[in-house]
């Protein structure tokens, strides 16, 4: 689905990722770990096309075609979708006009015909069951006001709104309560499927108790320094990241 | 530096105080740059002083202006300076064109009496010079409840020189929603100083929503100036679009006990259009409530000026005067000027104000954009949710949708 080969990028003339390869194939699930500042937002930040991120080197291919070369909306229309560390809030617009702007674009950009506001209304309240939020929600500006939990339950609920083919989910389990971060790994998990994969940015082995990730990775110094399964993410969390840097150290 | 004319004859009842306004205006003439007031909007390229002053030339036909009558309102048509009183009308509502050959002052109240020529050589020079004045009286205790729609048209053959005139009395306990739309379609640059003003009596309740869409030749000077007694309400939104330059002042005097005013306006020049926003409102007794809320939207090379005070006098114990104002530049090259201003002279009161003026915040619209939706329809989407807030003011759902669908087009000249 997305294949990611020797990514140098840097931010204000700062190299922050030095040579990044990834694969990733439809049905799968890879987490990301690291620490902070090591570069996990900077990853996610350019796959959706953030523009003061600066691609130096190296190549992300997205379903055959040039992912570095489209325009952010034109990434989303193709099925890309970040969740936020810090969604923005927009005060004044409409969540659900906005929910549907953006769906309506998508399908636009498909060929397809606009969903009319009824037949839309009906899948948004559906679709706010899934992440345990009432209809009112939907009628407040975007993110305005918003709690940490409900900004990243409006995100999951932007996500299998959009359906995407590629979900990228940076920290979405951060800052959440034990009850939030199930309703969001169950929003998650529901929407796992064969023919969409998902790279999940954390910080934690926390959200893995709730998923199966097929890979594990771990980003430090700008590069995946080590990749295996979900023992990774344990032995991580046990032992922190400096046996990882001592094991590097030893190899060079 | 005045333009030569005299006061145009005139009921007699109003002669005494067209000659002292005159006077007044003889004296100050029109301001400039150098004027605080007009610091930052000289209107002299707009003042059309070499143009006739308009002369009435006849009824104009109602025919062709169908189209702008909504349904569920009451339409009442003023061609430059003169009503055409309808002929039938809602129980309790009384309109009358206070022409030369009206001897006798139909209302109660004192035109001039709110509209204090005093402080603008604008309203004193318009005091002076207009002939005819539209005045709506709405009797005691009555609410009435269809709209009443103004439609102020600007017809004439050539450049002129107009000085509409208008005073709404809102009687005691009675309730009024005004819609006014300002059109001037016949492609002359015009100079219109305009006065409204308005008693709104214990306990009775105004709202006001004007729709300004003056042609881009037009200079407007206009005022809306209101006296709130005890109890009583008035919501006064405006949404200025049209004009070349405008000047809007908003004189409110909340001089009883207990009343509130709320005013919002929204202005969105593009071009090389100025609007110049300034409200003064007096608080004068006791326990009285005002909001401002004033929003620009700014394209192109466009200029805006918020000029905004809240005046609290001595012994208006608990005012709570708030006043607001935000402005987005959507170009390089617009201006916008913000002074937003409280003068206090009572302990007991709550004021606030503030002011804000900024471009699209960059990360929302990629945020929207990341979500599929391209640049310009976010662009589109954060200006509209900008506008929202004041747009929400709006009397009526009707108003409110044909307000919407003017910010629209004017809003694709510059997205």
């Amino acid at each position: 689905m997305i294949t990611i080969k020797n990514l140098h990028v840097s931010v204000e003339g700062k190299e922050i990722l030095k040579g990044i390869n990834l694969k990733v194939n439809p049905g799968e699930l890879h987490v990301i770990m690291g620490r902070n500042g090591t570069g996990k937002s900077t990853l996610a930040n350019v796959l959706v096309g953030k523009d003061k991120y600066e691609v130096t080197r190296g190549s992300i291919t997205f379903q055959g075609e040039n992912l570095l070369e489209m325009m952010p909306e034109d990434r989303a229309c193709k099925g890309i979708f970040l969740s936020f560390q810090y969604p923005v809030a927009i005060p004044g617009v409409n969540n659900m006009y906005f929910l549907k702007a953006a769906v309506n674009a998508t399908r636009k950009y498909r060929g397809e015909e606009e969903i009319d506001a009824i037949d839309f209304l009906t899948m948004v309240k559906e679709k706010l069951k899934k992440v345990s939020l009432d209809e009112s929600f939907i009628h407040r500006p975007v993110n305005d006001g918003f709690s940490g939990g409900e900004k990243k339950r409006n995100e999951i609920l932007q996500m299998i709104t959009l359906e995407p083919k590629l979900a990228i989910l940076d920290e979405t389990d951060s800052g959440l309560d034990i009850d939030a971060l199930q309703i969001i790994a169950q929003g998650i998990n529901d929407f796992r499927s064969p023919d969409r994969a998902f790279i999940l940015i954390t910080h934690y082995q926390r959200i893995l108790n709730y998923m199966e990730p097929d890979f594990v990775h771990v980003l430090m110094n700008g590069k995946l320094v080590k990749s295996g399964t979900r023992e990774l993410a344990l032995e991580v969390e046990e032992k922190g990241y400096s046996w990882i840097e001592e094991e590097m150290a030893k190899a060079v | 530096m005045t333009v030569s004319t005299s006061i145009p004859s005139r009921s007699s009842f109003l002669m005494g105080e067209a000659a002292q306004a005159w006077e007044y205006f003889q004296e100050t003439g029109y301001p400039n740059s150098k004027n605080e007031n007009w610091r930052f909007s000289n209107p002299e390229a707009w003042l059309q002083k070499d143009a006739p002053r308009f002369q009435k030339n006849g009824q104009n036909s109602l025919q062709e202006f169908s189209d702008l009558i909504q349904p569920d309102t009451t339409p009442i048509f003023i061609f430059n300076e003169s009503v055409v009183v309808p002929d039938e009308l809602p129980e309790g509502v009384k309109i009358v064109g206070i022409n030369p050959e009206i001897q006798e002052n139909p209302i109660g109240e004192t035109i001039g009496a709110v509209a204090d020529f005093h402080i603008s050589p604008f309203i004193a020079e318009n005091m002076a010079l207009f002939q005819d004045c539209t005045v709506i009286n709405i009797s005691e205790g009555c609410k009435i409840e269809n709209p009443i729609h103004i439609i102020h048209l600007i017809q004439a053959k050539n450049t002129q020189r107009i000085f509409p005139r208008l005073f709404l009395n809102v009687g005691a306990g009675s309730e009024v929603t005004i819609w006014e739309t300002e059109l001037g379609n016949d492609g002359h640059p015009h100079f219109i100083n305009s006065v409204t003003e308005s008693i709104i009596h214990e306990n009775a309740h105004l709202k006001w929503t004007n729709l300004q869409q003056r042609n881009r030749e037009t200079g407007q000077i206009s005022s809306f100036n209101a006296a709130l007694e005890k109890n009583s309400t008035a919501c006064y939104s405006s949404f200025e679009f049209g004009g070349g330059f405008i000047r809007k002042d908003i004189n409110i005097y909340l001089h009883s006990i207990g009343s509130e005013c709320e005013l919002n306006s929204l202005f969105v020049p593009t071009g090389k259009q100025h609007v110049d926003i300034s409200t003064v409102v007096h608080h004068g007794g006791p326990h009285c409530n005002s909001r401002q809320l004033v929003k620009g939207i700014l394209g192109d090379k466009s200029t805006g000026v918020f000029r905004g005070l809240a005046n609290v006098y001595e012994k208006a114990e608990k005012t709570d005067a708030q006043q607001s104002n935000k402005n987005l530049l959507l170009s390089p090259k617009a201006r916008m000027n913000s002074i937003p201003q409280l003068k206090i002279y009572e302990d007991d009161v709550k004021c606030t104000h503030g002011s804000t003026t900024g471009q699209i915040d960059e990360d929302s619209l990629f945020y929207l954009q990341s979500r599929g939706i391209n640049r310009n329809n976010a662009v589109n989407l954060m200006v509209k949710g900008f506008a929202n807030e004041v747009v929400e003011k709006a009397v009526h759902p009707q108003f409110k949708e044909i307000i919407q669908t003017a910010l629209s087009e004017k809003l694709e000249e510059v997205i």
